[in-house]
């Protein structure tokens, strides 16, 4: 009945966080916001620590045992170069607070992107209805958190000269057509952005970060006698346009992967259907890491027994080649944080350790509920989401073999190397992910190419498979992107050269 | 909100004043509540009201666009401002440039998108039609363990667009979803799966019964489930499934796809793709359609365009930009959001329904697949190479016996249009996306 009891309090809920046009509202607040380079949160959103204490009192007024404020400004630029021109230009803002009330593992959330005080004293109070009952006295002490630098940057690519951007992506667009005639189209796009955040909650923790983000996407279609193919190569990093400065992340070379691919698969034939051995190639082959065990991970999964490693902490759940980490602080990397998105630090978790389930990765709820320690997992896309746990950067550590040996030791087999993203059952555990660019191997060797492919598996038991781990562990580059609920955060992954002795291939 | 439409008309003017030779501007404002319960309890009540506007100009060909989520006044003339800035590093392209006027319209019409209702539902009322369509799950079968949660959604607003050749278009739109996700285990071994209801009107949806019902068949009919062995088979795509196939090829006849050569449909308009009993039609003009509008989000009137008619490639859905890239007429296709531009893109998209039951289609079947799943990885739009982890049911003797998992199906998807033998009588609008009951009569299972 106390359910009912919330229930009928918080009929506010329907009518809504705003319904008057609040944008028009202007007194008393900032009358410019500058449209790129570093703000000052503070002022931008009007947000000391005394209105801080405010809101949180407003989130916290009906009982919830915590409360948090995020706010967010996003500048993002992205070009797009396509049929030899400069095509698309666009540029924009987002900017607004968020207000999350916790109680046990129950959250109430609302955000405004209208930057005055009444709309954020509405979505405190909105939040608040998560509880149905009355306040304690909440005096906070707000303390910053020590956050560690994991993306220095001198000039932030989003304040970089257009001009130079632009030249880069002609790099790219002509790269590719020098590779070979039998590229028909390039489309190539540069994408940057600043997300810039402050956070206040009832704990006193405090903190803002500026996380930047720089991404290059190619895709190139090649033709040859009326057979077409196409494909794509990316880069991202937290970094500057430096990045683009590093002979692996040319623009030139990234065209020219694209291209290379797209003209190899012109001559690719189908794939062997059934289950083979299998060779992932270092880097993007993490996908099946991040499928296969990350996902499973996520401790909010676990707390509600809704993942298949739930209960599983201790016990063998790869095989003992297999030590997985997910990491946010790899410097520069796209999975980098110097915090997460709820005021807690980035940590190396080793997740499984010589095939040996340890730890899961944790936002603020799923460590309350398990009783364990915060992971610095706890992110969101943005301001209008919660935060939930998510993977950082995930990679399984490099092992013994030089990669040929690993190659060499297989009489027949498909050597999967460029990878499409993938998709994971968490409950079940069969995990599915795109190969779009393998080759057959014969007597130790990489022969034909083959294919797009789809490799499929279940997570526990193709990580017990694993037989062989290379030297040669990589992280990619790649613009990874990872979807949970709704939510897309970006995530790097890494593997070395491995071994599966047995995974079913899709082959036709 | 008359305020809002103000604002976008106040932009263009600002605008046009400020040199740009052609400017458009959409306004989305959607307010948001989404309510996940699960064992009987609240998880999350997510409140939004996002509101945000894109800018998009035309100055000498030269194109930019500029979007912002602040409203105000100062903050909407940088955007402008910005817009025409960096309008200069973008080439010129002849193409370029907002609908001819003699385009711009809207249908009159009344599809019924809008449900007042929605706005009105207490959130009480909301958390308690989550929680019994929860419970409801949960008694449905004793395998059934755990719950992934029911979603309430629901979203109302407006979506504004105005341009400087005099189009001024508000339509307003809502829609509201339930969904569930159920757990069953047996042997210890769990599975999973959901069902979802999703309509522009409250009292359009599955009754919670319903839903609860389908989705806990679904879940426990998994139970038990196998991993088939690799060989050439019979495959019937339920209307999931079909859905999902549907789902591509709406990807591949899009203009924008078929000018970037990023489609397997390149050089095939007029020419049969399909045997001659598919017809495949996209409808912007379906009364309560999930996908439905009054004008596409360049200002053209929305239309129902028929895109294969008895297997052959009858039209591409084309924006402006593509149709002109294209040499082809605009079919009222435009898609954007605040901030990106538009492009082409699916409306209500559907295949005809047949003749044949499901039970027929099924009962035609000696030794197959009832293909209920596909995961998202596995498309080459360029080729059309089709490869996708999958789950289903196997057919024996024409009838449904046990579940099947982790596997894929593989094939070639021109291949497949040509080779679909039977079509469905069971086509219901569910989603955007719908199929009937269809049979392919050879796929690749690659499993054991």
């Amino acid at each position: 009945m106390k359910r009912r009891e919330f229930l009928i309090k918080s009929g506010a809920l329907a009518a809504g966080i705003v319904t008057a046009p609040v944008w028009f509202d202007m007194a008393g607040y900032p009358k410019t916001i500058p449209t790129s380079g570093i703000q000052n949160l503070e002022n931008l959103f009007n947000i000391s620590t005394a209105e801080a204490q405010k809101l949180l009192d407003r989130a916290l007024s009906r009982g919830a045992q915590s409360a948090d404020l995020f706010c967010e400004y996003r500048t993002s630029s992205n070009l797009r170069i396509e049929d030899r021109i400069i095509k698309d230009v666009n540029y924009g803002i987002i900017l607004g607070m968020g207000v999350r009330a916790i109680k046990g593992d129950q959250i109430g959330y609302a955000y405004t992107d209208a930057i005055n005080f009444e709309s954020m004293l509405k979505v405190s109070d909105t939040a608040a209805n998560i509880a149905d009952s009355s306040a304690g006295v909440w005096d906070i002490r707000f303390q910053k958190v020590p956050v560690k630098d994991f993306y220095p940057i001198k000039i932030y690519s989003i304040d970089a000269d257009i001009d130079r951007k632009i030249t880069l992506l002609n790099r790219a667009d002509e790269a590719a057509r020098q590779f070979n005639s039998r590229v028909t189209n390039v489309t190539a796009s540069l994408g940057d952005e600043l997300r810039q955040i402050m956070y206040f909650d009832s704990s006193g923790k405090k903190f803002q970060d500026v996380q930047p983000l720089l991404a290059i996407r190619v895709q190139v279609i090649t033709e040859r006698g009326g057979k077409r193919q196409g494909a794509n190569a990316s880069r991202s990093a937290r970094k500057g346009l430096d990045f683009f400065d590093v002979s692996e992340n040319l623009p030139q070379a990234v065209a020219v992967e694209a291209a290379r691919i797209a003209i190899t698969n012109l001559e690719a034939s189908p794939a062997p259907p059934g289950p083979q051995i299998v060779i992932l190639g270092p880097g993007e082959s993490g996908v099946l890491i991040h499928e296969a065990v990350g996902h499973g991970l996520e401790a909010d999964y676990n707390y509600k027994n809704l993942s298949n490693y739930s209960g599983r902490i201790g016990q063998k759940v790869a095989s003992q080649y297999c030590t997985i980490i997910d990491s946010g602080q790899m410097p520069g990397m796209r999975g980098a944080i110097n915090v997460d998105d709820e005021g807690n630090l980035p940590s190396n978790t080793i997740l499984i350790e010589n095939g040996v389930l340890r730890g899961y990765m944790h936002n603020g709820i799923s460590a309350h509920m398990m009783g364990a320690k915060p992971t610095g997992n706890g992110r969101r896309q943005s301001y209008a989401y919660p935060p939930l746990a998510r993977m950082t950067t995930t990679y399984l550590q490099k092992g013994d073999y030089p990669s040929e040996e690993i190659v060499q030791s297989v009489k027949k087999g498909v050597f999967a190397k460029g990878f499409s993203g993938g998709q994971v059952d968490i409950i079940k555990g069969d995990f599915t992910f795109g190969v779009t660019e393998a080759y057959l191997i014969e007597d130790g060797k990489l022969t034909a190419p083959l294919k797009d492919v789809t490799l499929i598996g279940n997570g526990p038991a193709i990580m017990n498979k694993i037989l062989m781990v290379g030297n040669d562990l990589k992280i990619s580059a790649g613009t990874w992107s990872c979807g949970k609920d709704g939510q897309t955060v970006p995530v790097s992954v890494g593997n070395p050269t491995l071994k599966i002795s047995e995974i079913t291939v899709g082959g036709s | 909100m008359q305020d809002l439409l103000k604002i976008a008309e106040t932009v263009i003017k600002e605008a046009q004043q400020s040199g740009a030779d052609e400017t458009d501007v959409l306004i989305n404002n959607f307010t948001s509540t989404r309510i996940k319960v699960r064992l009987g309890k609240i998880e999350e009540l997510r409140q939004s009201n996002p509101c945000a506007l894109g800018i998009r100009i035309f100055k000498n060909k030269h194109k930019a666009l500029t979007y912002t989520s602040d409203l105000r006044p100062e903050s909407i003339s940088k955007m402008i401002q910005k817009a025409l800035a960096i309008a200069r590093v973008s080439d010129a392209d002849e193409l370029n440039g907002l609908p001819e006027s003699s385009l711009l319209g809207k249908v009159k019409s009344d599809f019924k998108l809008y449900d007042p209702e929605i706005s009105n539902i207490p959130a009480e009322r909301k958390i308690e039609i989550a929680i019994e369509l929860e419970a409801h799950g949960l008694k449905q079968d004793s395998l059934i363990t755990n719950s992934g949660g029911a979603i309430w959604n629901d979203s109302y607003g407006q979506s504004i667009l105005v341009n400087s050749h005099g189009f001024s278009g508000t339509q307003d739109f809502s829609s509201c979803s339930l969904s569930l996700q159920l757990v069953a285990e047996k042997d210890g071994i769990k599975q999973t799966d959901h069902w979802l209801s999703g309509k522009r009107a409250f009292s359009q949806l599955d009754l919670i019964e319903s839903i609860a019902k389908t989705a806990a068949e679904r879940t426990v009919r998994k139970i038990g489930a196998r991993k088939p062995k690799t060989q050439p088979v019979p495959v019937v795509f339920d209307p999931q499934a079909g859905a999902d196939f549907l789902n591509i090829i709406a990807r591949v006849v899009i203009g924008n796809a078929i000018y970037r050569k990023n489609s397997f449909l390149v050089d095939k308009l007029n020419q049969p793709i399909a045997v001659k009993e598919i017809n495949i039609i996209d409808d912007a003009t379906l009364p309560g359609g999930n996908d439905s509008r009054y004008f596409d989000d360049e200002g053209l009137p929305a239309r129902r365009n028929i895109v294969v008619e008895n297997g052959v490639l009858n039209a591409y859905l084309c924006d402006c930009y593509s149709a002109r890239k294209l040499r082809l007429p605009p079919t009222g296709s435009a898609r954007r959001g605040t901030s990106f531009d538009p492009t082409s893109s699916t409306s209500n998209f559907y295949m005809q329904a047949g003749k044949y039951t499901p039970e027929e289609i099924i009962g035609s079947v000696k030794n197959g697949l009832y293909l209920t799943a596909v995961n998202w990885v596995g498309i080459n739009y360029v080729t059309g190479d089709y490869s996708r982890g999958a789950e289903g049911l196997w057919i024996e003797n024409g009838k449904l016996t046990y579940p099947v998992q982790e596997f894929t199906v593989a094939g070639n998807l021109l291949n497949m249009l040509q080779s679909i033998s039977m079509i469905g009588n069971d086509l219901i609008f569910r989603d955007s996306i719908n199929s009937p009951t269809f049979k392919i009569n050879q796929l690749t299972i690659s499993g054991q």
